[in-house]
């Protein structure tokens, strides 16, 4: 291999190296500054003004700071019914409306979230708040694992987000000006935005997603369908790995606080998937560990019901609730009965 | 460790910073470790066929410098062809041909039994293979003397930046760069960020986004019309290019920050004017191997027309071969090959057509409609090279037909809410832009680049569109497959 032939320089100092490449230095130096003011701009904005925001991320993030420092529930006495999962959960659960058809015996929370299925760690602060619910109310399994909180090689969608909490930041505002058109301006639209927000909490964690709703009255038309309806086809049926440190934890959980977990029915439209099948060996999988699987796997609504092709409007919202306590309501009344 | 990664941010920014600290005598040494490295983090025990694939040849590379005999020669050349076409064959063509044969002689009633091995295929296998036999090949044939240094062989055959997805480079242009001093420079460092950008742009914010719509329709094709089936054909189309020019983009980028120049992999593909432009443009350090070690030692187009297009259809077979073991793939280079073909027979019967109608007089119009063909011709060959079987790809290519029953929908359903289908279109239109100006306005770009404030804004734009509209969800480069 021939000999490196490069010039020695007899002043190497890092002053000498700074100086011969000051442009490449001032460059990066320029760069990086201006894109740390942009990012402090964005950053402002999105803590700042958080109306700007998408309805999901509001919701998502007023729920977690709720569930942190307020107490969810209030009265000692009466059956403390949670029910985690996604926004399906989310826009399909009025826990309101379930504690009257209760006539007041239970006190139920919506902690389903946008895009969550990691309802695990929720419920042990709940339980560490000293806010144990008796009942836990599940549409989907335990995510697989517990999630990794590696700083810098995780993954880079968590370090995309932790870097640039206002990823969304140009979507959202988009949309935002965009429907504020239809809601009298930005101002009054921004004021509706962060009322939105507190109405959920006043309805106990229960939301419609009035962002994707684009039909008139909130309804999907009759005869609303899309080509990747199976109507021939049962949706696929609910499994969960129990061989996990996750399963095993939750399980002591729900042993020691003596938490009941239960399986209720999601929703699809009418046509979406056939009807559904029975779910026998997610069931006797289940059975040694006292999990119950209440209902069928899903339940079919009718078009009229869903704002969107996968939420409910405020009816469906209702029907699908009334449904739900019809299927607990005897299961629910045995605790009622054992503490009396 | 993909290069779209934190990862490998980190890594390459450690590799860098230590390239220029050392002396240049022991940067070989640096660059072949982060290299192995780098390979590793795929799968560590796949090192060991780059190691073999590079003792091999470089022992044959020796050889073949001093050996005077033509016989000699010759075994030895095929002693390389063989070891490195049998690691290939045999981890990543074994198990497709074992069933194609078992499928072959079933179709007679005859049931053979040949074993199926199902490797994980080692990733880059088929760039660095090719890379090593062209250095072999030129060896011989003593268009490039030997390297002597196993070192520097080992890093030509292994170089980070370009190994798992190419470029596939010429060992008279890499080589002998490893040798040259060079140092930090701000020209060099610049052009090179702005490539790795501009790279990054293309994987994150159009290719992987496109991929979610590609996924969902080519998934269950007979569940969409034709529109859609058109549109995700479409969305492939971009997401191949996208991918693939991106790792060729940030390779290319990385390694002009080290100081090496690596060859351009993409010049504005479909802006093409024939699908022999196409060929020109795509792939390009591919389509040069072929051209140079198969195409012209087969007679090229210096024989008969006949053998010519024979040449064609052997060439591009294999280079379907070459892209994966399926006959899915198989197919997409005998439509290439068919595309060439039609194109020889019949292009200057096209061009007396033009003619005798007045459209020879309207450049412009001739290129748009050029390019539009050729457009076309390419996505029926992308139905193939996407179809999960070839039932698939017909099933898709008669879909396209289907036009009733249009249910506009199933547009917001496909994967995307309608913000990101919206805007990942318009990112699409934003690249074919580029390429255009870049491809066909290059001075226009070049004075507007001059102006520092131009320059930054773009800069800026570039890095935030990354932020905002970029997916980064852990998603392959396709060109890994290969």
């Amino acid at each position: 291999m021939t000999k490196c032939n490069t010039p020695q320089n007899p002043d190497d100092s890092p002053q000498s190296i700074l100086v011969k490449h000051r442009e490449l230095i001032r460059s990066l130096v320029a760069f990086t500054s201006l894109t740390a003011l942009i990012w402090i701009v964005l950053f402002a904005v999105y803590i700042y003004l958080p109306g700007l925001q998408n309805g999901s991320d509001q919701i998502y993030n007023a729920k977690e700071k709720f569930l942190k420092q307020d107490n969810i529930f209030h009265s000692d006495k009466k059956i403390k019914v949670v029910i985690f999962g996604d926004s399906k959960v989310l826009t399909g659960f009025m826990p309101k409306f379930f504690d009257e058809l209760s006539e007041g015996q239970t006190e139920s929370f919506n902690l389903g979230l946008p895009n969550s299925h990691k309802w695990v760690s929720r419920l042990k602060l709940l339980v560490k708040k000293g806010e144990k619910p008796d009942y836990v109310l599940l549409t989907t399994p335990w995510p697989e694992t517990y999630a990794k909180n590696r700083l810098f090689f995780g993954k880079n969608t968590s370090i995309m987000r932790k870097a640039f909490p206002f990823r969304s930041l140009l979507r959202d505002v988009t949309l935002f000006f965009l429907r504020s058109k239809k809601h009298d301006g930005p101002i009054n639209f921004y004021r509706k935005s962060i009322e939105e927000v507190q109405k959920m909490i006043q309805q106990r964690g229960y939301y419609f997603i009035y962002g994707q709703s684009h039909f008139p009255g909130h309804r999907l038309p009759e005869n609303f369908n899309v080509e990747t309806d199976t109507p021939n086809l049962n949706a696929q049926l609910r499994d969960a790995n129990l061989d996990t440190p996750l399963f095993k934890d939750l399980l002591d959980l729900s042993i020691k606080e003596q938490i009941k977990l239960i399986f209720i029915p999601i929703y699809f439209r009418d046509g979406q998937y056939a009807p559904a099948q029975d779910n026998k060996l997610f069931k006797s999988k289940l059975k040694p560990y006292e999990i119950n699987i209440m209902g069928p796997e899903y339940w079919l609504l009718p078009n009229k019901f869903f704002s969107d092709p996968m939420h409910l409007n405020h009816e469906g919202a209702q029907e699908y609730t009334r449904r739900l306590w019809k299927l607990l309501k005897k299961e629910l009344a045995r605790n009622i009965t054992n503490s009396h | 460790m993909l290069f779209t990664s934190f990862q490998f941010l980190v890594f390459f920014c450690a590799v860098t910073a230590f390239f220029f600290t050392i002396p240049h005598r022991f940067r070989w040494i640096l660059l072949l470790l982060s290299s192995y490295y780098f390979y590793m983090c795929w799968k560590p025990e796949y090192l060991v066929l780059i190691i073999a694939t590079t003792a091999i040849n470089y022992i044959v590379g020796l050889l073949l410098e001093k050996a005077e005999s033509l016989t000699y020669r010759k075994i030895l050349l095929s002693i390389s062809l063989i070891t490195s076409l049998g690691i290939l064959f045999a981890f990543k063509y074994w198990d497709f041909f074992s069933s194609s044969t078992k499928a072959l002689f079933q179709a007679f009633n005859i049931f053979i039994d040949l074993p199926a091995y199902h490797f994980l295929l080692p990733v880059g296998i088929s760039f660095y293979t090719f890379q090593t036999l062209s250095y072999t090949i030129d060896v011989y044939q003593r268009r490039f003397p030997a390297e002597q240094h196993p070192g520097i062989f080992a890093l030509y055959v292994s170089f980070f930046p370009q190994l798992v997805a190419g470029p596939i480079e010429r060992s008279w242009r890499l080589l002998p760069q490893f040798r040259k001093v060079s140092s930090l420079d701000y020209e060099r460092v610049s052009s090179g960020l702005r490539m790795i950008l501009w790279g990054v742009i293309k994987k994150v914010v159009i290719a992987d986004k496109v991929a979610v719509v590609v996924q969902t329709v080519y998934s269950t094709p007979e569940t969409y019309s034709g529109p859609y089936l058109i549109l995700a054909t479409i969305f492939f189309a971009f997401q191949i290019y996208c991918d693939f020019s991106a790792y060729s983009d940030i390779a290319v980028g990385c390694a002009r920050i080290l100081g090496y120049d690596l060859m351009i992999n993409f010049r504005q593909p479909y802006f093409s004017k024939s699908m022999k432009d196409f060929w020109r443009r795509w792939h390009i350090s591919l389509s040069t191997w072929f051209r140079d070690y198969l195409y012209i030692p087969l007679g090229g187009n210096r024989t008969s027309k006949r053998k010519m297009l024979l040449n064609i259809s052997l060439v591009f077979l294999l280079c379907g071969l070459w892209h994966g073991a399926a006959w899915t793939f198989v197919l997409w280079g005998g439509l290439h090959a068919t595309f060439l073909i039609f194109e020889a027979t019949f292009v200057e019967r096209i061009k007396i057509g033009l003619d005798k109608i007045g459209l020879i007089k309207f450049q412009r119009l001739r290129r748009c409609l050029a390019s539009i063909y050729v457009f076309i011709f390419v996505l029926v060959g992308w139905v193939f090279f996407r179809s999960e079987s070839i039932d698939d790809a017909f099933l898709i290519l008669k879909g396209w037909t289907i036009w009733k029953d249009l249910n506009i929908n199933t547009l917001w359903s496909l994967g995307l809410p309608r913000f990101e289908m919206i805007t990942a279109i318009l990112s699409i239109f934003a690249l074919l832009f580029t390429d255009w100006l870049t491809g066909f306005r290059p001075t226009f770009f070049t004075e507007l680049w001059k102006r520092r404030f131009f320059r930054w804004s773009l800069y800026l734009l570039g890095f935030y569109s990354i932020v905002f509209l970029g997916v980064f969800k852990q998603i392959d480069f396709i060109y890994f497959q290969f």
